[in-house]
């Protein structure tokens, strides 16, 4: 589970453009992450729902206002965050199933992690981009693809030696790139 | 680069190549503990996207989209599912075998094969489905709901026969030497170029033909005799067992038409289209048709069960072109006639009261 950060071109896109699929696609990816985070402070599968749903719907809803909010996905962990205790402020204890727990037993939750591990995916994205051709589509194809070596390198026409070269060549380079 | 880290990026890599032992990876996360960008990127690798976790957060983004963004998506019309057919020319012309492309749950693209043995391929469509295909030759065909098209082996070399079973929009290629020949249950429909709609559902007991551009010979066989008739752009010919008179367009052409129970009508041109082929581009199309004709159709295009309980409904006329997602928009709008239509739902099966 990681948070996908929203590009300030897709931000401008949302708030002047009005683009909906560009908001639904963050919407998608990023649902389950924020969902989980509220119910780590509400151990309440419905509420949890409704909070991480508003709360990404405020996106949309601030409108051009959204151009002001400098990290998006800051804003909308302090906003569940706020929102969630608000309501545990209200709310009477409640009875919690066993089986509910283990599901979102994961405590990498912590706003600060997921931030940080957000930031490291937005990077290493970027250095993707700028790896050589091949490389990055042996990498891709093993990544994304969840090819194995050998299928990728039938796929690209290529050994599954110079496939293997790629992948150390991405790895060390996308490791480098994140690292500086 | 220090020894620890060369170590790091080699563990990495046998992650990737999926042949890390337990202790490998017990080692890879002791020599990462602490350290968040080295954590990061082995996250980063082994992250993958639970598609059931896609699926939950679209079903709660329709559920708790505002009701002005889904008004707004409604007044913009559905985009045509049908695909530019240059394009499919061209991948027509790359595939060797077999090529399926579905471009939505319900559009295929064909491509003949050679490979098959049987002397008859079949294509068919159930209820609530279309198909459009491209045949060797060029020739492009939409297939109606609940329709089948048998193609002879040898299609577009030495002949050009098939059979229809239902309804079929045909886009016929040009080729005068090999004349396409399309048999129906009580007609045999002769074209060497040209674009139509025939419809020839075994149980409405009529043939329709609605001839959009060229020349199409229809050569009818009524027991001993055979006639032949031929059609201009702009026409429709109905063949029916029973006895149905239409507006006929030429009155020498009626009497004889009479006798073999055929109708010769003017097709409903509109836009340059016969509204008979609207359902190529995703349109449900009425005209002027019974309560029970309609249901007939609807059950065929949205594949539900329709059952009309009061036999005074059964003869309301109605005529109107639709593009809705559910059966039951449909039905909510021929409520709004005012005539007094009701329905339920119970499972599939639609009961109109």
């Amino acid at each position: 589970m990681i948070l996908t950060t929203l590009s300030s071109e897709n931000k401008s896109k949302i708030a002047l453009k009005r683009d909906e699929a560009i908001f639904k696609s963050y919407f998608i990816k990023n649902y389950k992450v924020y969902e989980k985070y509220a119910f780590g402070i509400l151990n309440d599968r419905f509420l949890a729902e409704d909070v991480a749903s508003e709360i990404i719907w405020k996106i949309w809803h601030l409108g051009e206002d959204l151009m002001h909010v400098a990290n998006v996905e800051q804003y909308i962990l302090k906003s569940i965050k706020n929102k969630c205790l608000n309501m545990m402020r209200v709310r009477k204890p409640i009875f919690v199933e066993n089986q509910d727990l283990l599901d979102y037993a994961d405590n990498s939750l912590n706003p600060e992690k997921l931030m940080i591990e957000s930031q490291a995916v937005a990077r290493i994205q970027q250095a993707i981009s700028e790896l050589p051709e091949k490389t990055k589509q042996a990498f891709l194809l093993v990544k994304e693809e969840k090819m194995t070596y050998k299928e990728a390198a039938e796929s690209m026409n290529i050994s599954p030696k110079t496939v293997d070269r790629h992948i150390q060549n991405a790895v060390k380079k996308l490791f480098n790139f994140l690292k500086s | 680069m220090s020894n620890t880290e060369e170590h790091y990026l080699f563990l990495i890599n046998k992650l990737l190549h999926g042949d890390i032992t337990k202790a490998e990876s017990e080692e890879l996360m002791r020599l990462s503990e602490g350290d968040i960008v080295r954590l990061s990127f082995i996250k980063y690798l082994t992250s993958s996207v639970d598609t059931s976790d896609l699926l939950e957060a679209e079903i709660v983004y329709e559920k708790t989209k505002p009701n002005d963004l889904i008004q707004e998506e409604t007044i913009i019309p559905a985009p045509s599912k049908i695909i530019n057919s240059s394009r499919l020319y061209k991948i027509a012309s790359i595939a060797a075998a077999i090529v399926i492309v579905a471009f939505s749950s319900i559009y295929y693209f064909y491509y003949v094969s050679e490979s098959a043995n049987d002397d008859w391929q079949y294509i068919s469509t159930n209820r609530g489905e279309r198909k459009f295909l491209t045949l060797k030759d060029g020739t492009e065909v939409w297939l109606n709901n609940e329709s089948e098209l048998k193609v002879l082996k040898g299609y577009g070399e030495e002949h050009r026969r098939m059979e229809l079973k239902g309804e079929g929009y045909f886009s016929v290629a040009k080729n005068p030497k090999l004349p396409l020949l399309i048999h129906t249950k009580d007609t045999e429909v002769k074209v060497i170029g040209t674009v139509f709609n025939l419809s020839a559902y075994p149980e409405s007991g009529a043939t329709t033909t609605s001839l959009i551009e060229g020349k199409v010979s229809l050569k009818i066989e009524g027991g001993n005799h055979t006639k032949e008739i031929i059609m201009n752009p702009g026409d429709q010919v109905r063949i029916s067992k029973a006895n149905i008179e239409k507006n006929a367009a030429d009155l020498s052409l009626k009497e004889l038409i009479l006798k073999e129970a055929v109708s010769y009508t003017k097709a409903d041109v509109k836009d340059d289209k016969v509204s008979d082929m609207l359902w190529v581009d995703n349109k449900l199309v009425f005209n002027n048709l019974t309560l029970s004709e309609i249901a007939v159709k609807l059950g065929r295009w949205y594949n539900k069960e329709i059952i009309i309980q009061k036999d005074e409904l059964r003869d309301l006329s109605f005529s109107g072109t639709f593009q809705e997602k559910e059966c039951t928009q449909v039905l909510d709008i021929l409520k709004k006639t005012n005539l007094k239509i009701n329905y339920q739902l119970k499972n599939d099966t639609i009961y109109i009261h």
